[in-house]
């Protein structure tokens, strides 16, 4: 080794650009990303074909008797076999979320990457970028893919609808929303450093809460209310294709209230957004 | 070039660096020597911004090293051999640290070479052992060819020819006119590989000096006298070196007990005491920190009791 070496120049210095990319080689350099990315895919698509086999029993009557299916109901089934892995998909994108940092803190790693980012919020931001990003694409190839494995099925009970706009547009909600729900776990893992507090706290507003809110709201008023904002509930609408008639309803009954996609796509960023702000709190405040 | 000043660092109640000034230079090796607990990887930790200071500054080449705009050319710093994660292979885990500062590919293998990692740097870190993870802390310090280094422990779990290979290098950086701060609580250790040597104990710096002159100061074998009548008793040993210690007595080197006994009743000389005090390198270092190691063994059951 000489007294300068060669092969590190003499203006290498920290950029955003560069931490968002030291982030990427962490999250490609590990197995833990492939095999929550396989579990995503398979549990995604294997929902989809699973309900894509068995969908000739929804265009049943209540008489038993088949019905004839109209273009509502092929839209409702083709996106229900589209979507519903999603509800899988959103626990492991949520636990990935958690890992990205959790693992560094119970390794230690963390150390070596706030000694090489001192800023330390830059470190956290490539790491956002990174999941987003991962999380997205993975979205959307599972749920092109979804609709590849459930179409042959649904085309030969007629079920089958072409995707157009409003079907695309669903799919883009369902990536997205697995993107801030690998935002949400990021914050939370950050804020409370380990994986299991922070895939027990993800888990209980994924999925505990809305369903202790739904248990609680048939004795107390107003927690219908609530319901649409939780972000699972959030989640829920961005993929979903908005109807224009009012469902027919048995009477007495109300429609559960369903927030439209584009504010139900910034409810959930509110989600994440909150979880990381606490994050980047802690982690700029606190001692490594 | 590293300098603190009035650094502290209170963990709760427990005080673990206690207002301390220190500076270390470059073109030579800077020992950070004391027990346990003496505070030394915590004013490691703040030199390098990851725990913040209760009070006082520490600035790297005149800039705290939160503010440096290429921390990884600043500063190489190896605080445990675990700062890794043990599921990335040593090469991704070198490159991501690169990336960070635009340092390519090839950086990173030269990294690897220089630290023997070669046949192992697609192995992923968790089955290393710690001397091959101290060597990949050691290879990622390296990695932006930094001014400055600091290693924590940097021997920790090597084999014998690591530790020669762990001499050599920083001897070999000093050399090149970098900084290099290393730690251990070996006085062994810091007598073969440092020029400097700061002592801490209990978070205060205990010694500050040249390491001949810490050799020096802890002396051969000394005897310690106290006597009414030093001036007579020093003229009575012309050939011995005496010094007054702070409680009063003397302390004679270059003549033995027996020597200073006899001297002393020729010129009828009253002695209140006559103490052999045999030395060592490391018995003066227990000697300068014995009052502040932390954590003693050997404490009574009811004592520990007591902690709990």
């Amino acid at each position: 080794m000489t007294a300068t070496s060669a092969t590190v120049r003499q203006d290498a210095h920290l950029t955003l650009g560069r931490v968002v990319r030291s982030e990427w080689i962490k999250f490609t350099s590990l197995r833990s990303t492939y095999w929550t990315t396989g579990i995503i895919l398979v549990l995604w698509l294997g929902i989809a074909l699973l309900f894509a086999l068995t969908a000739n029993f929804t265009a049943v009557g209540p008489d038993g008797q088949p019905i004839e299916p109209n273009d509502e109901m092929r839209q409702s089934v083709t996106m229900t076999a589209v979507t519903t892995g999603a509800f899988f998909g959103m626990l492991v994108a949520a636990i990935q979320g958690v890992l990205t940092i959790s693992g560094e803190y119970s390794t230690g790693m963390i150390r070596s990457s706030l000694a090489a980012v001192p800023g330390r919020l830059a470190v956290l931001l490539g790491k956002a970028v990174v999941v987003f990003v991962w999380m997205f694409l993975l979205g959307a190839v599972s749920s092109l893919g979804a609709y590849l494995v459930a179409l042959p099925f649904l085309g030969s009970y007629d079920l089958a609808v072409p995707l157009g706009s409003e079907e695309l547009l669903a799919m883009l909600g369902a990536a997205a929303y697995l993107g801030i729900v690998g935002l949400f776990g990021l914050g939370i893992g950050t804020l409370v450093r380990s994986a299991a507090g922070g895939i027990a706290i993800t888990v209980a507003v994924l999925m505990v809460i809305p369903m202790a809110l739904g248990v609680l709201s048939i004795w107390i008023d107003g927690i219908e209310d609530i319901v649409p904002y939780m972000l699972d509930s959030a989640g829920n609408a961005m993929m979903t294709i908005p109807s224009d008639t009012e469902a027919a309803l048995p009477p007495g009954m109300e429609a559960p209230t369903v927030l439209a996609p584009p504010v139900a796509a910034l409810v959930a960023s509110a989600w994440a957004a909150v979880a990381l702000v606490l994050g980047a709190l802690a982690l700029k405040g606190r001692d490594a | 070039m590293i300098e603190a000043t009035a650094l502290s660092k209170r963990y709760g109640s427990r005080t673990a660096v206690d207002g301390i000034d220190f500076t270390v230079r470059p073109g030579i090796v800077t020992g950070f020597l004391g027990p346990n607990g003496a505070g030394k990887s915590t004013t490691m930790r703040m030199i390098v911004g990851l725990d913040r200071p209760t009070a006082g500054a520490v600035t790297v080449n005149g800039k705290a090293y939160r503010e440096q705009r290429a921390p990884l050319r600043e500063v190489g710093v190896l605080l445990d051999a675990k700062a890794m994660h043990t599921g990335r292979s040593a090469y991704h885990h070198l490159l991501a640290m690169a990336a960070t500062h635009g340092i390519g590919k090839q950086r990173v293998n030269e990294v690897i070479e220089l630290t023997g990692l070669s046949s192992v740097a697609r192995k992923r870190v968790g089955g290393f052992s710690l001397g091959m993870g101290q060597r990949l802390g050691i290879a990622a310090a390296l990695l932006g060819d930094p001014a400055t280094l600091i290693l924590d422990e940097p021997v920790n779990g090597l084999d014998p020819e690591g530790v020669q290979w762990v001499r050599k290098l920083v001897r070999h950086l000093a050399g090149e006119g970098r900084t290099v701060l290393l730690s251990s609580h070996l006085m062994s250790e810091m007598s073969q590989t440092a020029d400097h040597i700061i002592v801490l104990g209990r978070g205060r710096v205990l010694a500050d000096a040249p390491v001949d002159e810490i050799i020096a100061g802890a002396g051969g074998a000394t005897v310690r006298v106290r006597t009414p009548r030093p001036d007579l008793l020093a003229a009575a040993l012309p050939e011995a070196q005496h010094s007054t210690l702070s409680d009063g007595a003397l302390s004679v080197s270059g003549a033995t007990a027996e020597q200073v006994g006899e001297a002393a009743a020729r010129s009828g000389v009253v002695l209140h005491e006559l103490t052999p005090v045999a030395s060592s390198l490391e018995e003066a270092y227990m000697a300068l920190t014995q009052d502040e190691i932390e954590y003693r063994a050997g404490g009574t059951p009811a004592a520990v009791e007591e902690t709990r």
